[in-house]
């Protein structure tokens, strides 16, 4: 039973760690940028943000079919169902190409985020 | 479209299955009957129906990161089962054989194995099955490319499905002490993969700062590749992990370290 | 893992399956890639046609609706295009192969520059198309594979179980054997793999045949070579006492013993002689009714000593048995409940017919047998209770084992139940009916 305890405990800490991070990032203004999914196309397909900087990517899937936005290099992957939007944090990230796609529809649902100085 | 299916559905299924046949390769030594692990299977599958079925409402959660929120909260809770259930297993390895009024060997212990294990298949089943179910779903209605999908889904299955009874097979065969230990090694790995996967998804939601990749490995083995996926599904292969993806990785790993160091010592304790 | 088969069955699948459906992962990728290079190359050659086609009075968009577009440009001027092209360049200005999203679609461009006429070529065609045509193609080489892992699960099936048919077959001929049968195994040509199996185990059984019989014959020879000097022994005890005085109270004794001896040997020597297997048995006629009367009459004194009950009821019922064998059999059942039940106790003795089997029920009054040892008590010098027999009775623990050889013998079977009395014990032998023809 001991265990139970020192487990909770353990678990209890994690969380307040983590939102104490939380609240500290909601008081900086992070940039949004903008994605639409539609007929399984990313528009825009390219976007380009800043380097350094951590992004808010907010994609607004239109298609009422669901999609999953997912990318191997910027290591995220999320399920985005129809006519509805989902938020991903994205960044600090150093300059480079970064492509994303769609899982569900990877051959046309193709995209790419270029970080530049 | 096939290829899609395959990769999806194997990333999906890949991992549930893998993580059943190490369960069922110990309860083969613990005497727990399979039909336990059914019952997990179908509390997944309705947990992911569940979840499926409600994706949208928890997308809009906690101003839009309800969804990795539920999801870490599940790889969260499937790694303290699993450390959970290293403990008892340890605490229980050297105890002594008993016997029912047939002659059959029992555990009197089998409870918190068998809620232990029904926990891990059930949420693990729950978080990679509704991804799966939203696709399937997603495709049902256009009759044209169901064949390709029903296809690659199937061979995407089909692989999933073979590794896990080649890795069951494998792991009853294994003579002597390294059975149970290569048991332990996989599930610990299981459960550290669980711990990295939750800090990926805390990071997404911006609850933990983002760090840089440590390295890249992408051009040695793809995460694309059937072995990266497999690598993936066996001890979490990212191609570029995060610092507090390792971090948490190594962490869970000594988590359950310290698990099996005190499950043993009780054990020696209270040998009776 | 408790089949072997199944194991077997399990473990081939699944590596042809995951083996297979790699191989076949790989095919899809190498054939798509080529299918790709394939439209790309149509795509170019398109483009150079489009070039060579190309003169300054075609200036109307061509009508045109299928999933290729093109557009030729002049100097940053359209000049001329399909109709269904946009009216912003499809693709950049870059001589080879892209991808450009417009019109809802996602598409492959190419660019070509012609250098004689100082024009661009563009030429787009839909990805989705694309994918899906060359990928119908590839899906017919995929159906094979698909189609073909049930038959190869049959196949496997099949083979398995023809491949282990050797080992069950022995199983089945090790299971079928009786306990007393240590015939050598008729297993023919056995596989290389049961060889040692069929062999060692028909060693086996040659050798414990051949000591079990070395036993039998020494307890049978020794019980012959003691009846000799028990007789001397007898006479001469009775010699003894004629000689001493009356008063030695050791002399009774002394004679007990050696009757007990003697009675014994006889037991060992009845047991072993009808052994079923070396029984030569003489099968007559017999009255069960008149010759269980018969035995009674003889067997009474023992009753009237201790002052018992015996009740009789049977009729004469004619059955094929041999008539010595008999004759120990109702004397050894009917000794042993005289022993069993205590002075003034009860023995039924019952003759009767069951549906054409004739039923001999022997039943007393005494202690009875605990129901775990229902078994043991036609086991050779098992005796019930251990030694410590509250019936103070002296015994050797052979009549029950003769009884039940001389049963075997007749393909008779014996069963034990409690008595109909509040304890003791009723033995019951069913004599199948009509065995006329008996010969062992």
């Amino acid at each position: 039973m001991c265990l139970f305890h020192k487990k909770d405990q353990i678990f209890i800490l994690w969380v307040a760690f983590i939102l104490s991070i939380h609240s500290g990032h909601l008081l900086a203004g992070t940039p949004v940028f903008e994605i639409e999914i539609k007929n399984h196309l990313f528009y825009p397909a390219e976007i380009e943000i800043p380097a350094g900087v951590k992004i808010k990517l907010r994609v607004k899937n239109l298609d009422p079919t669901p999609e999953e936005f997912e990318s191997y290099e910027l290591n995220r992957e999320k399920v985005i169902s129809g006519h509805s939007k989902a938020t991903i944090f994205i960044g600090p990230l150093v300059p480079g190409q970064y492509p994303f796609f769609g899982e569900f529809y990877p051959k046309t649902a193709q995209g790419i985020v270029v970080v530049k100085e | 479209m096939l290829l899609n299916s395959v990769i999806l559905i194997l990333q999906e299924t890949l991992e549930a299955a893998l993580m059943i046949s190490v369960l069922l390769a110990v309860n083969v030594r613990l005497q727990i009957k399979p039909i336990w692990i059914f019952c997990g299977v179908t509390l997944g599958i309705m947990g992911a129906c569940i979840y499926a079925y409600h994706i949208e409402a928890v997308s809009e959660w906690l101003d839009g990161v309800g969804q990795e929120f539920i999801n870490a909260l599940l790889q969260i809770a499937i790694a303290l089962c699993i450390t959970l259930y290293i403990y008892w297993l340890f605490r229980f390895k050297g105890q002594t054989k008993q016997y029912d009024l047939d002659g059959r060997l029992v555990y009197s212990n089998q409870v918190q194995f068998v809620l232990l294990m029904i926990c891990i298949i059930a949420l693990g089943l729950t978080r990679e099955g509704a991804e799966v179910l939203l696709y399937l779903g997603g495709f049902f209605p256009s009759s044209e490319q169901r064949f390709s999908m029903a296809a690659g889904s199937g061979i995407g299955f089909g692989i999933g499905l073979s590794s896990s009874i080649i890795l069951y097979y494998a792991l009853v065969n294994i003579p002597g002490p390294w059975r149970f230990r290569s048991a332990v090694i996989l599930l610990a790995l299981f459960a550290a993969n669980m711990a990295s996967q939750a800090a990926l998804q805390l990071t997404q939601a911006d609850w933990l700062p983002h760090t840089q990749a440590l390295w890249d490995s992408s051009s040695l083995i793809s995460e694309r590749s059937v072995l990266g996926h497999l690598f993936y599904a066996i001890f979490g292969y990212e191609a570029t992990p995060s610092a507090i993806q390792v971090g948490s990785y190594v962490a869970a790993i000594v988590l359950v370290g310290i698990a099996a160091k005190i499950g043993n010592r009780f054990s020696a304790g209270s040998k009776i | 893992m408790k089949s072997i088969r199944l194991f077997l069955i399990a473990v081939i699948l699944a590596t042809i399956t995951l083996f297979n459906f790699i191989a076949a992962l790989q095919g899809y990728r190498s054939s798509l890639l080529e299918a790709e290079r394939l439209f790309d190359t149509q795509m170019m050659e398109t483009a150079e046609f489009i070039a060579d086609l190309y003169s300054e009075n075609l200036l109307a968009p061509v009508d045109h609706a299928g999933n290729r577009v093109f557009q030729v440009w002049k100097n940053g001027e359209l000049k001329a295009y399909s109709a269904n092209a946009p009216i912003m360049a499809i693709a950049p200005l870059l001589p080879g192969f892209n991808f450009s999203n417009f019109d809802g679609y996602r598409w492959r461009t190419v660019a070509r520059y012609d250098n004689q006429k100082q024009l661009w070529v563009l030429v787009a065609e839909r990805t989705d198309r694309r994918y899906s045509l060359s990928e119908n193609l590839i899906l017919e080489s995929f159906i094979p594979i698909l189609m073909g892992l049930p038959v190869v699960g049959l196949l496997i099936w099949f083979i398995v179980s023809q491949g282990l048919k050797p080992l069950r077959t022995l199983a089945d001929e090790l299971g079928k054997k009786q306990p007393d049968d240590l015939s050598p195994l008729c297993f023919d040509a056995p596989k290389q793999e049961l060889e040692q199996i069929v062999y060692s185990t028909n060693l086996l059984m040659g050798r414990l045949e051949s000591s079990l019989n070395r036993e039998k014959q020494f307890a049978s020879d020794a019980a012959h070579e003691l009846r000799t000097p028990i007789s001397v022994l007898k006479v001469q005890l009775y010699n003894i006492a004629q000689l001493l005085p009356d008063e030695d109270s050791n002399l009774p004794e002394l004679t007990e013993t050696v009757d007990r001896l003697e009675h014994l040997v006889e037991q060992i020597l009845v047991l072993y002689r009808t052994t079923p297997d070396q029984y030569s048995a003489n099968f007559t006629r017999i009255d069960m009714g008149i010759l269980t009367e018969e035995v009674l009459a003889q067997e009474y004194a023992q009753f009237e000593d201790k002052n018992q009950t015996l009740e009789f009821r049977g009729k004469p019922y004619v059955l094929s048995g041999d008539r010595f064998a008999i004759t120990t059999l109702l004397q050894n059942l009917l000794s042993n409940a005289s022993k069993y039940t205590p002075c003034g106790g009860h023995i039924n003795v019952k003759v009767c017919d069951e549906q054409g089997d004739i039923v001999l029920t022997v039943e007393d009054s005494g202690p009875g047998i605990p129901l775990d040892e229902y078994q043991s008590v036609f086991e050779r010098f098992y005796r019930s209770r251990g030694d410590r027999h509250n019936s103070g009775e002296s015994g050797c623990g052979l009549g029950l084992a003769i009884v039940k050889h001389i049963v075997e013998l007749h393909h008779a079977e014996i069963t034990i139940a409690p008595s109909s009395f509040e304890s003791g014990t009723a033995f019951r032998i069913r004599f199948p009916k009509q065995k006329t023809s008996m010969d062992t």
